[in-house]
């Protein structure tokens, strides 16, 4: 599958980044023709066995990212749009060097922020404050880093005495604000990988975390977010890109490439039968059955 | 994570990230200890509970005579219990990680050691322990001897690092061997002397066992620890050489497979 480039709609001044966008800013993520295959079921122990002794996988692979070729330049908010199963936290995880690729090459330069799902790294039976010394230490911080960073992030999590008790305890809304806050805030990212979490946490917090997230992109940090948020990919992605089955089917300005993945995903308009008595319907409504149907957009005769 | 890792990238990165073997250690700790209301005190309560069914079992009801029993079979408990919890939770080291496996990129490397170093830190409480029981309890078998005890500690660990190590990152591969483990484990206390001595095997078994007795490198191990303990007298240090040995020449391999396999176990998980 070949990538398109959609036009940009005001390729002159509103997206600077439509034509020769990575000229002035140095290049961060490179990658070229990346492939990424999971092994597919188990094959029973024997097979995996021998997987595990031979190093190669176990049965047939699935593609889960074909031919990905893609560059992002430092300063950029990429947003990575598709349906379920597309590839973009796949991707996300290749990135952050989580997995590794089967071919194609990926080259990341600076140091990566993840926050794949949120608050889920942390441990039920530590404390908020344990887990976030935990979680610096597991990003490679030294102590000191750590204790200089870290009031900072309790602060911006904003839990209150929770910060001290076991995790268990938490609502996941607070576990949420805790997870984004020690990725946002534990290190200085050059690359911030974001896996849907603008939808996290209550409004005032929704807000404060958006503000962190364009805080970093203006500090010539480079955002990569996967979302289904397509109003916030539109409004705050400086080039989006639509996955679909692991491969880019349109890449360019962020509210084309999402005005398209909604065509996409909207079921053509079909005509409309009553289900009770397979007769013609007005409105949603069946005369003869006396049904109304409410989740009708609009009507189509049969 | 590149590739051609070896043996000595692990054990680069291994040092690089040395502070978070010890944070991950604590954590461990600290988590047992805030599930369990005795937490880490459970490592010198249950080899303490074995030692009391075993001493019933064999003093009261074979009525097999052997003085200090109790003492006999906690000099042996305490280590293997190091071995078999090694082995066992080592293997899980990186399963039981698995939410923060998927969340960041380190060294995978640091999750057994890490592990290993926890199992550390209990078998020397528990020694510690057996030491004031045995001043307490069996005065009068307490002896100088005692003083081995670190270096046998040390010796443990050195043979336990490369199955611990190996045995992580082949449970990701193969999920049931936690299961099997566990058998062979209790299957391996019976073939240790832990609840009997050389000497009283060597006697009764045909030669052909024996001499794969030899071979067994918990023996030399377990043995060490009684000597000191129960008998008052030096290891035999020539012996201990066969687990350490173990230990060292295993390692090496067993860093460069982790190494070759590490990448891979991100999509296992």
């Amino acid at each position: 599958m070949t990538a398109t480039i959609l036009p940009a709609p005001h390729a002159d001044e509103s997206w600077p980044h439509a034509v020769g966008r990575h000229h002035q800013a140095p290049l961060v993520i490179d990658i070229q023709g990346l492939g990424v295959q999971f092994s597919g079921d188990r094959g029973g122990w024997l097979k995996s066995a021998a997987a595990a002794v031979t190093g190669r996988p176990a049965s047939a692979p699935i593609w889960a990212l074909r031919g990905l070729d893609l560059t992002i330049a430092a300063g950029e908010c990429l947003g990575i749009i598709g349906p379920n199963g597309a590839g973009k936290t796949t991707l996300l995880r290749a990135i952050a060097g989580l997995i590794g690729h089967d071919s194609g090459s990926l080259t990341v330069h600076g140091r990566i922020s993840a926050l794949l799902n949120l608050g889920v790294g942390f441990d039920p039976l530590l404390s908020g404050r344990e887990n976030v010394r935990l979680v610096g230490s597991l990003m490679g911080l030294r102590r000191q880093e750590i204790r200089v960073r870290i009031d900072a992030v309790i602060d911006f999590a904003d839990i209150g005495d929770f910060i001290d008790r076991p995790l268990r305890t938490y609502s996941s809304g607070m576990r949420a604000r805790l997870g984004f806050a020690t990725a946002a805030g534990m290190v200085e990212p050059d690359v911030l990988l974001l896996d849907e979490v603008m939808g996290t946490g209550d409004a005032a917090f929704r807000e404060r975390s958006r503000e962190r997230v364009m805080d970093l992109v203006q500090d010539a940090h480079t955002v990569v977010v996967a979302s289904h948020d397509m109003a916030w990919i539109s409004e705050f992605a400086t080039y989006a890109v639509l996955l679909e089955r692991g491969a880019i089917l349109a890449e360019g300005a962020p509210s084309g490439v999402t005005t398209l993945h909604r065509a996409r995903a909207v079921v053509p308009p079909r005509a409309y039968g009553c289900e009770v008595c397979q007769g013609q319907s007005y409105e949603g409504y069946c005369p003869r059955c006396g049904v109304w149907r409410r989740d009708v957009p609009s009507v189509q005769t049969a | 994570m590149g590739n051609g890792s070896n043996a000595a990238d692990q054990l680069a990165g291994l040092f690089a990230w040395r502070q978070l073997v010890v944070d991950l250690t604590r954590a461990e700790l600290r988590r047992e200890n805030a599930r369990l209301i005795l937490g880490s005190l459970w490592w010198i309560a249950d080899p303490l509970l074995q030692m009391g069914v075993y001493t019933l079992l064999v003093s009261v009801i074979l009525a097999r005579p052997q003085p200090d029993y109790a003492l006999f079979i906690l000099a042996a408990l305490i280590p293997w219990k190091g071995l078999s919890a090694s082995i066992t939770s080592g293997s899980t080291a990186i399963t039981g990680n698995e939410r923060i496996v998927r969340q960041l990129a380190f060294p995978r490397i640091v999750l057994p050691v890490a592990r290993l170093t926890a199992q550390l830190w209990r078998l020397l409480i528990a020694v510690l322990a057996m030491v004031g029981m045995m001043l307490v309890f069996w005065p009068d078998r307490a002896s100088t001897q005692l003083a081995w005890l670190p270096a046998l500690v040390l010796v443990e660990v050195v043979f336990l690092l490369p199955f611990v190590i190996a045995l992580s990152a082949a449970t990701v591969f193969v999920r049931d061997l936690t299961n099997l483990l566990r058998h062979v484990m209790r299957f391996g206390l019976y073939l240790s002397p832990v609840l009997y001595s050389v000497e009283q095997v060597i006697d009764r078994v045909p030669p052909p066992v024996t001499f794969i007795y030899q071979f067994n490198p918990a023996v030399p191990l377990l043995e060490a620890y009684r000597d000191v303990v129960y008998r008052g007298v030096p290891p035999q240090v020539t012996d201990l050489f066969l687990p350490l040995g173990v230990g060292l020449v295993l390692l090496v391999p067993a860093l460069a497979w982790f190494g070759r396999v590490e990448r891979r176990l991100g999509k296992l998980l």
